[in-house]
């Protein structure tokens, strides 16, 4: 090794940081050689002059500060840790209770909005449906009056699909089964006058209508008609009928099988 | 410590009685002002405090060590930018120069010499002889490697013996 590696490890060399051998080396090196013995020397007086420096003490203070803190430190830490573990939990709980909230309104929102939507919807549906009844009524009661009688046969079946029919449409239906010059047109009246025999002025007028008419199948249609519906009134009319010489048989049959219900 | 960074702050009384000379001495070489190191000190523990929980495994002198530089260096900077600030600084190490004229020879020479290292040969050179603080240990402070550090040692200690012979 040459003085150059040599004072490299000077330093080492000092602090016994080397391997024995290369320790040993350097030693034997320095026994030869002044200017790295020299090296040596001045290395050995600066590390003494700074080992020599005595180690500086801080004031009192620094202690008594340090003291103080950790006295703060420690409440501070016991303290918060209380309010900390409060403050979590009931931080949970709002959050808890914030998403029960959110969620609460959303679906009201919703249900409300839903059923809003279903009133208007039902509400507009109901003045469309009344409207509808209304114009199928007024259209009713002009086709009924029509010259062709198909026409008036369609009115008739209209008038049947009215679940609460207007006294018009009533009469108007009743003057078709007593008057239609086409006997379809009467049947199907009176067919229709059938379902609304509820009505008081409809039984009278089915009854009127039996002792007047004088085709035998609205004649029979009559007595079917009134025997379903049990009308007592009618049971005149229908002996009336038994003892005209004009009546069919099956007219007369269509009555006999009837009477006997109704007495 | 790690029963500090776990709460328990009496552990912290024992590394206060344990470090806060080295850490003190080590600042006063950096400042050569007592009441700046003095504050420094007391900040450098209340940061250990502080922020225990932040302490990994690992040596607690590397680790306290590395929280002083960086509030020595914090330190540093703000007496940068307050000009009035570093005006007071140079006039507290005036007197403190002047205080050591009445101290041994030896001392003064040294902290002269010391004082003509650059900020980070300075820094290694007190890490090192005055502190004994080993080169893996001085590697994991400034963030370095064990042979770059011992190189940089070296090569500062050279300087420094440059300095103080120039000097004497």
């Amino acid at each position: 090794m040459n003085c150059k590696q040599i004072e490299e490890l000077l330093i080492d060399y000092i602090d016994l940081n080397l391997d024995e051998d290369v320790h040993k080396e350097v030693e034997t090196h320095i026994a030869q050689c002044e200017d790295c013995k020299a090296s040596l020397q001045e290395l050995k007086v600066l590390f003494g002059a700074i080992d020599s420096e005595p180690l500086e003490t801080p004031d009192a203070g620094l202690a008594l500060n340090f003291e103080e803190m950790l006295q703060k430190e420690k409440e501070t830490l016991s303290d918060p840790k209380v309010v900390k573990l409060n403050a979590a939990s009931s931080s949970h709980w709002k959050t808890a209770l914030q998403i029960a909230a959110t969620i609460a309104l959303v679906f009201t929102a919703y249900f409300f909005g839903k059923s809003q939507n279903n009133e208007t919807l039902s509400q507009e549906v109901a003045v469309l449906e009344k409207e509808k009844i209304e114009l199928k009524q007024t259209m009713t009661i002009s086709m009924i009056e029509n010259q062709s009688a198909s026409k008036r046969l369609q009115a008739v079946n209209y008038a049947e699909e009215f679940e609460k029919p207007g006294n018009e449409i009533l009469k108007a239906l009743i003057n078709k089964m007593q008057y239609d010059d086409h006997i379809n047109v009467r049947l199907a009246a009176a067919e229709a006058l059938a379902k609304f025999a509820d009505s008081e002025m409809v039984r009278k007028a089915l009854i009127n209508a039996l002792e007047t008419e004088e085709d035998p199948s609205m004649q029979i249609e009559l007595i079917q008609i009134l025997v379903s519906i049990e009308e007592k009134r009618a049971i005149p009319s229908m002996e009336m009928l038994l003892q005209k010489e004009e009546t069919p048989d099956y007219v007369r049959d269509q009555v006999k099988i009837g009477l006997p219900s109704l007495i | 410590m790690i029963k500090v960074s776990q709460g328990d702050l009496d552990m912290m009384r024992m590394l206060f009685d344990r470090y806060h000379l080295k850490i003190f001495n080590f600042l006063l070489k950096m400042t050569r002002d007592r009441v700046i190191s003095q504050d420094i000190t007391q900040e450098v523990f209340y940061k250990a405090i502080k922020y225990k929980t932040s302490y990994k495994n690992g040596k607690f002198s590397s680790w306290i060590f590395t929280i002083a530089r960086n509030v020595f260096s914090d330190h540093y900077q703000k007496s940068k930018s307050s000009p009035k600030r570093l005006d007071d600084f140079e006039y507290k190490t005036m007197s403190e120069e002047t205080d050591h004229i009445e101290q041994n020879e030896v001392k003064q020479q040294l902290d002269q010499a010391l004082n003509q290292l650059s900020d980070s040969d300075r820094e290694l050179v007190i890490m090192n002889r005055y502190q004994g603080i080993k080169y893996n240990e001085i590697a994991e402070i400034v963030g370095s490697t064990e042979g770059a550090v011992k190189t940089k040692v070296h090569r500062a200690i050279h300087k420094l013996k440059g300095y103080y012979l120039q000097n004497a």
